[in-house]
């Protein structure tokens, strides 16, 4: 146990919580706008998953992160779209859509995965991943610099969007807008405004957000496409959501509690800690459980979250 | 909206007809879309589809066979189905598939009796194992008011871990075994054959009476008329004498329970033994039957019968067109989708105007 707690890895281990926590912020972020707006998308995890695969194919075929990059954040963006034109166009049921998309992902994802096996000769090749990129200065600093300043651009992009989603939620026109979305859109038609224009809007954003957090962990975290690889980090963004009180902050630390809790597992299946390795990979799912059976209050779910709005 | 001399009306209810006529069409909008994606990939759509009809009916066996892949879907169909009518969003199928393989497997670690005994056991025990994991999500509901699509997903993993622990600590693995998978089930708890020979097991006939049962239990007694009255109206079924706490843990565990018994039916009836992830699938697949079938178990039956067919014909075609048989969990959830779409089509009734010109 002694050995889990020396300087050495516990700096690598919060180095990892503030890696592992980008995409999940990202992802998490986005969503909150999404359900802001009065959208309840469960098909997050799809999303996520289809960005992924998007992001590593386009990487491979093209030779390019960055065209990697941009294939995830459209695919993202894609099938968010999606979701808009069935839950908002045609009002279908948001929750078996969302499940639908989750589904649908994780059956082309693997289909087209082994398909593509065959053309590459039994194994999909690796890519080289971002690097991380060290702040100047801060990097420097002992302990804080290595654990918060030696990161990928994205992990950085990831906290900036906290603050910026807070302001643009609390401090502008149009986060009021699409925060009245979600308690009272029947308030926003009857001033003239287009309550679909924006629920399209919230879950482009919420769609280049989960494509963002797809393409990183393709490009970022590991060096290719396995099926399957978002491994329920889209539904833990839904428990963060819920455990941070759709609020961003909140949803900040939940983002960081998670992070952790997965660092701490593969720190400890790194040192050969004598605890069965599978009670830490649950550890996240029975955190989450713990999390929310300790939430009585739900004070900021949004009053009209899932209810497709129809004008009259 | 008005179109010369008709008009469009928003139907309230959709008739089990038009339901039927949904189903299909969005069957075959299914099969146009994946043919096309397999033709994208350099795949002849109609050898494969040709090789997938062959395996699914090509032979009595074979016919069998697609009845015997039917048979868990029928389970966590109903399972889905059952959760649903009371608008209680459970995912939990898979981990209760799971939970009911293993809680079945558990009783045959510690007993070793005759078949007579056995089989109803396991099966019991399976039924109990799902049922638990369903009461679990339903009592973080009723105590700690935890979103039951959360802890359903979540404990989905759970349950999973669970049982790769179990496997890697070798607490149920044979010393040497290479696999991450159990010893074989003995033969005095497996699900009996129907006749010496045959394919078909005891667990499609659970299937067939499961499916009769829900029928009987949803349209024609009291607690079915409560839990679609629930369903309906949580709060005019709780002035009726629903309590709605009760109500959400009942279901839940029959819910779990009807989940389990089709892991026990995989595991036990075809597969004869439990590994991390031989089961994974059904619970997902048996949402879409579920929906599809319009939450009716009668349909569910129907809907699980043409889903295995589709599973084993896809086993087929992977043999003899070469197609990865991933292609039938995308085909399932390219069914649900236009079925989604569709389903908006199909709410409206063109009407002839009476005043017309």
């Amino acid at each position: 146990m002694s050995e889990l707690f020396s300087q050495a890895i516990l700096v690598s281990m919060f180095a990892a919580t503030v890696r592992i926590a980008a995409p999940l912020l990202l992802v998490s972020i986005g969503e909150l706008v999404v359900q802001r707006a009065g959208i309840w998308f469960l098909g997050v995890e799809g999303s996520m998953l289809m960005a992924a695969f998007a992001a590593y194919f386009a990487s491979v075929a093209s030779d390019s992160l960055y065209v990697g990059l941009m294939a995830g954040i459209g695919m993202g963006m894609l099938v968010h779209l999606s979701m808009a034109f069935a839950a908002v166009t045609l009002k279908i049921n948001q929750f078996v859509t969302g499940l639908g998309i989750n589904l649908l992902a994780s059956g082309l994802t693997l289909f087209l995965y082994r398909e593509s096996l065959e053309r590459f000769d039994g194994e999909v090749p690796t890519i080289i991943p971002f690097e991380t990129v060290a702040l100047p200065g801060l990097s420097q600093v002992p302990i804080i610099g290595v654990i918060l300043f030696d990161q990928h651009l994205f992990t950085y992009l990831a906290f900036a969007m906290v603050g910026v989603v807070w302001a643009f939620l609390y401090r502008t026109r149009y986060g009021l807008e699409i925060r009245a979305l979600g308690e009272n859109p029947r308030a926003l038609d009857t001033k003239g405004l287009s309550v679909s224009g924006r629920q399209y809007a919230a879950l482009a954003f919420g769609g280049a957000m989960a494509g963002l957090a797809g393409a990183v962990l393709v490009l970022a975290l590991t060096d290719r496409f396995v099926p399957g690889m978002t491994g329920g980090r889209g539904w833990l963004a839904i428990v963060i959501i819920i455990a941070g009180n759709w609020k961003p902050l909140p949803i900040l630390v939940a983002v960081l509690v998670f992070a952790f809790l997965e660092a701490f597992q593969l720190q400890a299946q790194g040192i050969g800690l004598q605890i069965p390795y599978q009670l830490l990979l649950a550890l996240p799912y029975i955190g989450a459980i713990v999390a929310m059976m300790g939430l009585r209050l739900r004070s900021e779910q949004p009053a009209h979250l899932g209810v497709p709005y129809t004008s009259v | 909206m008005t179109i010369t001399g008709y008009r469009l009306e928003k139907l309230a209810q959709v008739g089990s007809f038009s339901l039927l006529v949904q189903a299909l069409v969005s069957i075959a909008l299914a099969f146009v879309a994946s043919g096309l994606l397999l033709a994208i990939l350099g795949f002849d759509p109609i050898a494969a589809f040709d090789a997938l009809r062959k395996g699914a009916f090509g032979s009595w066996r074979n016919v069998q066979g697609s009845l015997v892949h039917a048979a868990p879907l029928a389970f966590t169909g109903l399972a889905a189905a059952v959760a649903f009518r009371a608008r209680i969003w459970s995912i939990g199928q898979e981990g209760q598939l799971f939970a009911g393989a293993m809680m079945a497997y558990f009783f045959t670690t510690f007993l070793n009796l005759p078949a007579v005994i056995m089989v109803p056991l396991v099966i019991c025990a399976a039924a109990l194992g799902g049922g638990l994991m369903g009461g679990l999500a339903g009592t973080l509901k009723a105590r700690f008011n935890v979103d039951v699509i959360v802890s359903t997903v979540m404990l989905n993993y759970i349950i999973v871990y669970l049982l790769s622990y179990l496997l890697t600590s070798r607490i149920w693995m044979a010393p040497g075994e290479y696999y991450l998978q159990t010893d074989r089930i003995p033969r005095t708890a497996r699900l009996p054959d129907l006749w010496p020979g045959a394919e078909l097991h005891l667990g499609v006939v659970l299937a067939l009476l499961a499916v009769l049962a829900l029928h009987v239990l949803i349209n024609r007694t009291t607690f079915g008329f409560d839990l679609r009255a629930f369903g309906d109206n949580a709060v005019a079924a709780r002035f009726k004498g629903v309590e709605p706490k009760r109500m959400t843990v009942t279901v839940l565990m029959l819910s779990g329970a009807l989940a389990g018994l089709g892991g026990v039916v995989q595991s036990f009836g075809v597969d004869f033994r439990l590994s991390q992830n031989f089961l994974f699938g059904y619970g997902s697949a048996g949402l879409i039957v579920a929906v599809i079938a319009g939450l009716r178990p009668l349909s569910v039956g129907l809907v699980a019968l043409l889903f295995g067919a589709l599973a084993k014909g896809g086993l087929f075609m992977q043999v003899m067109a070469d197609v990865s048989s991933a292609i039938v969990s995308a085909m399932q959830a390219i069914i649900l989708m236009f079925f989604l779409i569709t389903s908006v089509l199909f709410q409206y009734r063109l009407r002839r105007l009476d005043n017309d010109v």
